[in-house]
């Protein structure tokens, strides 16, 4: 988001220079369109806009598919002026066998006459929409992922023989890599949603593509709840929503029926098999699945679907293993076996694009198997994979507003999910995909659409952005899936305790300022009021190190010594102070010598550490920018870490558990859950009040990174959360009670003193 | 699993479902969106568009999403506890019994079963038994590309491709019917059409016992026509007979009826006799199956269809009773599960 502030400052800058008058407008490369026929004098050398070239005598909204081949065929890139090259007409030839392409007309008929468009195309709508030439607009193309934006953009550049970052750019959240010459954008939905926030009518853009728009991510349907009232606001707007046609009808109807053009892909047919009775144990079931086709099928590569990172690797040492095995009894060819992860480093990612072995001494084609999340089921495709084995799990995230608790658990995919899976198939060539449960099942057990990410997740941050896109009925925004009350509700009364809304439910001026960081609201209010407790350049590294991925490894073969070095760091206080001390240490000079071997000595995540160091850097700058001071407690101060604890209540006062009276488990404050304190802690026995960060639900309720604070401090920090009338009865209540009047006992000894 | 099984402690917590706070009214979330004019037990979002009334909001709008908490490794569809009612040892004491009782059948499914669990240990190695589904093919367009508003009622289809398939037997049925009724009409002359529907019976009487996957699908969709052409013959009847009493009718075409009649009468028992073959071959079926399993294993996975679904006759009374009776003392001595129990022989 900072990103992107930055970029608007310049934007106005820009603007802001040319306004003095000193300046002949003829000679503005932004008016050149004015002025056609003053090729000569602004020529090509103005670069950028290239509105001279061919497309400047395209008329808006009326091109023809013949105009745009013509432009396409150069010798000029109509774009820029300069002319293409070999790799672009390369590039050229195999875009124009592309099913799409031969939809083109039909798809400028449509864009010309409609303002919302749902189809399955951003090219196409530069040369028609030529939003350079029309009061220095742009063109916006979101995407659910970061890693998809950058990846577009550098493929779309290419194409049209561009320079990534000029007139082809990309906006993501750490990251803006854009120019006053882009004039097509890519950028992650969240970040367009960022900038709506503080331009209500997106007036820089003339058109808006949602790509990806099936995957519902939370920024995708707020935005698209949001452009259905942009567009009626400006009428000039064309929308654009790409999705898979699984629910095509749906994104249809919502758009108030806008018209719908149909892309086929390119894919194979693909054979389905069930099995004949429900597996008893899928992982199992899906390690012999795999084994057997790679010991009974032609050549293919399979993609085996499984939930979660230990389950994936536990997996592909089987294969291995089993593999070796087989190669040594019969007559199979060589196989390779790859993970594919989220938190997996991207070098490791990349492997899974090697080729597979090559064939063995008795000429069998070797194979290529990868062990995959859903990562490898929409965002990331595979070329060569023939063989899909699907047992039917997921790892979901769900949110349970009643007890608050917010976790990733395996649970049955959709039916939409299944056949996305067995499209996987199908992508070179006729494909089979085995499905680890019965037809039955399939069409009995499984829901037909993955709920979208707004009916699964904790609302609070999203709230407070539709509180500052300027939309108070939170009770009739038109959702394309409302989130369930009960979740809105929560999300509400967080930020009334975080005094982010006021009792009438307006935005605060603290609110203001916590929606400009693109953080949790509880973190955000942490760090804002982190100045008051003299340590916000502490709080900022830990506000950092709580955003990225875990920062402790803990290799399976190695847990003891991972465990050792994690000592090393350990705070009796809790793992909030441990983080820091690792931060600390990892920024000593000792341990910048050599980052990569310091982390690999110590079971430390480099890449988690090098991306909290980034995040820290964008968020001071944030700070900065809205005034928010940057300071230390002296280390040698007594108070150095108390200081640290108090600002940390003073945002997750919500998040705090009381330990129980038969001492073995946490009873939650307020929602009365018993929790465990995750067996990761460095916490030191016998702290009876915890600040937790996270409540995750596996097989038992665990509270993770936690931290001891003393309950004086949550009366005095947070007093209208902890207003003991809205206590129910219990011990929690008991405990707050006896801090209570303990206190007042002391107060009223020191007023004796004092008198 | 009984006593035996392994203990799951469990403990519930004092209000794991926080009511506390859901029953509270009086909280800022509650109170804000009453205000707004939302009324507890609806959802959120924009009512008055048909988009919101037309059933594409899901029940997790109102009440979240719910999920069952995973801790194990079940597959889909598996229940905890519940026995695949298949135990290796016993096939042995089957063949036994089956020798002691004399039933040479029986000690032939027993041989055959062992073989068929041999061919697939060792042919297939690992074991896993997969069922051909239907072939997924993209999306499907031509759905698509209709005017908006008009899709509604498709949406319900629960999936593209088999619907397809139940058109395009349904049509297929009906051509033929059409054809066949067209050219009653032409010849009045139904023999032809008679010796026609045997031929058709005799045609598929004579794919059943080849015991292809394709065939037996076949066979019951033939004996769908088959009922079905009766019927429709049943109607022209009654339709001829108001004929009747418009028009003259000769004798000779009473005649022809007659003989048409004695010829439907004749197919009906041939589709007995052929049910009761079939009910037969059900018997067997077990080892019919394998047989085609076996051939089925030389390709590359063993792919074997369900079993074709059987009409069983329906028995009234007396007999019905009797033949639950007699069904039930069969499940009982050949449910392995059973037999397991009673036996306490260890899987």
């Amino acid at each position: 988001m900072s990103s992107k502030r930055a970029g608007s400052e310049t934007d106005q800058s820009s603007t802001k220079r040319q306004k003095p008058g000193a300046i002949d407008p003829s000679q503005n490369p932004y008016l050149a369109h004015l002025y056609n026929d003053s090729d000569m004098r602004n020529g090509f050398s103005s670069g950028g806009w290239g509105a001279n070239t061919i497309l400047s005598s395209f008329n808006r909204y009326h091109t023809t598919v013949a105009d745009a081949t013509k432009a396409e065929d150069g010798p000029e890139n109509p774009f820029t002026g300069r002319p293409l090259s070999q790799n672009y007409f390369k590039i050229l030839k195999t875009r124009r066998g592309l099913p799409v392409h031969q939809q083109r007309a039909e798809f400028l008929e449509l864009f010309q006459s409609t303002q919302i468009l749902t189809t399955q195309i951003p090219q196409f709508v530069l040369f028609d929409d030529l939003p350079h030439l029309n009061g220095r607009k742009q063109v916006a193309c979101t995407q659910p992922r970061r890693v998809a934006a950058m990846s577009v953009a550098k493929r779309v550049a290419d194409e049209m023989d561009v320079t990534l970052g000029e007139e082809v750019g990309y906006s993501i959240r750490f990251e803006d890599k854009t120019s006053s010459n882009t004039i097509l954008k890519y950028m992650t939905d969240g970040m367009l949603l960022r900038e709506a926030m503080n331009d209500h009518n997106l007036d820089r853009y003339s058109c808006i593509i949602l790509d990806e728009a099936h995957e519902r991510t939370l920024a995708t349907d707020i935005l698209m709840g949001l452009l259905k009232e942009v567009a009626i606001r400006r009428p000039d707007l064309k929308i654009i929503i790409m999705s898979a046609t699984l629910d095509a009808q749906k994104f249809q109807h919502y758009f108030n029926d806008a018209p719908l053009l149909a892309v086929p892909g390119r894919t194979h047919p693909v054979e389905i098999f069930y099995t004949p009775k429900p597996e008893r144990d899928y992982v199992e079931a899906a390690l012999r699945t795999v084994l057997q086709i790679h010991a009974t099928e032609p050549e293919g590569d399979i993609l085996l679907f499984l939930t979660g990172e230990e389950e994936i690797e536990d997996a592909c040492r089987k294969i291995k293993l089993e593999s070796d095995e087989l190669m040594r009894e019969a007559d199979v060819g060589p196989l390779s076996v790859y993970s594919l992860y989220g938190t997996l480093p991207p070098a490791q990612q990349q492997r899974i694009f090697d080729p597979p072995p090559p064939p063995g001494r008795n000429g069998i084609p070797g194979r290529k198997i990868i062990v995959s999340t859903n990562i490898a089921e929409t965002s990331l495709t595979i070329d060569g994979i023939v063989y899909v084995v699907d047992p039917g799990f997921s790892k979901q995230k769900v949110y349970n507003p009643r007890i608050r608790v917010e976790s990733l658990l395996v649970s049955p995919i959709s039916k939409a999910s299944a056949q996305q899976r067995a499209g996987r198939a199908g992508r070179t060539k006729p494909g089979k995909c085995f499905r680890l449960y019965t037809e039955g099942a399939f069409k009995k057990d499984l829901i037909e659409q993955t709920y979208p990410e707004i009916l699964r997740s904790n609302l609070a941050s999203t709230v407070l952005e539709l509180k500052k896109l300027g939309i108070d009925d939170l009770v009739h925004f038109d959702f394309m899936d409302p989130p369930a009350p009960e979740t809105m509700m929560r999300a509400l009364e967080e930020l009334n305790y975080l005094a982010c809304l006021d009792d009438e439910g307006n935005l605060t001026a603290l609110g203001k300022l916590a929606s400009e960081f693109p953080l949790d609201p509880a973190l955000a209010v942490m760090l804002i009021t982190s100045p008051e407790f003299y340590c916000s350049n502490e709080i900022l590294s830990l506000t950092a190190l709580l955003s990225v991925p875990q920062v402790f490894v803990r290799p399976p073969s190695a847990r003891k010594r991972a465990d050792e070095m994690k000592q090393l760091f350990a705070h009796p206080d809790g793992d909030h102070l441990t983080l820091l001390n690792v931060y600390h240490a990892f920024k000593s000079p000792e341990a910048q010598e050599n980052p990569s071997q310091w982390c690999y000595d110590h079971f430390l995540s480099l890449r988690s550490l090098q991306s909290a160091d980034n995040v820290r850097a964008q968020l001071s700058r944030i700070m900065e920018r809205n005034g928010l001071e940057l300071m230390s407690t002296p280390f040698e101060d007594k108070n150095y870490y108390t200081n640290i604890r108090r600002a940390l209540v003073s945002g997750f006062f919500m998040q705090v558990a009381k330990k129980s009276q038969s001492g073995k488990h946490y009873v939650t404050v307020k929602d009365h859950q018993d929790v465990l304190i995750h067996p990761s802690t460095v916490l030191a026995a016998d702290s009876e009040w915890l600040v937790y960060n996270e409540f995750v639900l596996t097989t038992k309720n665990y509270i993770r990174t936690v931290t001891h604070v003393k309950p004086e401090w949550l009366l005095e920090i947070a007093p209208v959360y902890y207003d003991l009338e809205s206590f129910n009865k219990g011990e929690v209540k008991l405990a707050l009670e006896r801090v209570m009047q303990k206190q007042k006992r002391r107060d009223v000894l020191m007023g004796k003193s004092k008198r | 699993m009984g006593l035996a099984g392994p203990k799951v402690k469990t403990k519930v917590g004092v209000d794991p479902r926080n009511t506390f706070w859901t029953s509270n009214t009086e909280r800022f979330g509650h109170k804000y969106l009453s205000n707004l004019g939302w009324t507890p037990g609806t959802a959120l979002g924009d009512k008055s568009s048909s988009y919101h009334s037309s059933g594409h909001i899901s029940s997790a709008s109102h009440t979240g999403v719910k999920i069952v908490l995973k801790d194990d490794t079940l597959g889909i569809g598996a229940k905890k506890g519940a026995q695949d009612g298949e135990c290796t040892g016993l096939l042995g004491l089957e063949g036994l019994l089956g020798r002691l009782n004399g039933d040479e059948e029986k000690v032939k499914r027993v041989q055959m079963e062992e073989e068929r669990r041999k061919n697939e240990w060792v042919g297939g190695r690992y074991g896993v038994v997969f069922v051909r589904g239907e072939v997924w093919t993209g999306e499907d367009f031509s759905k698509l590309i209709k005017k908006p508003g008009k899709e509604k009622k498709e949406e319900k289809a629960e999936s593209k491709e088999e619907k397809k398939k139940e058109k395009k037997r349904k049509r297929g049925d009906d051509g033929e019917s059409k054809e066949k009724r067209s050219r009653r009409e032409k010849s009045a002359a139904s023999e032809d059409e008679s010796r026609k529907r045997s031929k058709s019976r005799s045609k598929s009487k004579s794919k059943t016992p080849s015991g292809n996957d394709e065939s037996s699908n076949e066979d019951t969709s033939a004996g769908a026509d088959v009922s079905e052409d009766s019927s429709t013959s049943k109607k022209r009847k009654k339709s001829e007979k108001k004929e009747e009493g418009r028009s003259e009718e000769s004798k000779k075409e009473k005649k022809k009826r007659k003989k048409e009649e004695k010829a439907e009468r004749k197919a009906r028992k041939a589709e007995k006799k052929k049910r009761k073959e079939k009910a037969q071959k059900d018997d067997e079926s077990s080892s019919s199956e394998s047989e085609s399993e076996t051939q089925a294993s030389g390709s590359a996975t063993p792919v074997f269809t369900a079993p074709p679904q059987v009409q069983k006759r329906v028995l009234v009374g007396r007999h019905a009773v009797r033949a639950r009776f007699i069904a039930a003392k069969r499940s009982a001595v050949m449910d392995a599960a059973a037999l397991n129990e009673i036996l306490m022989i260890k899987a």
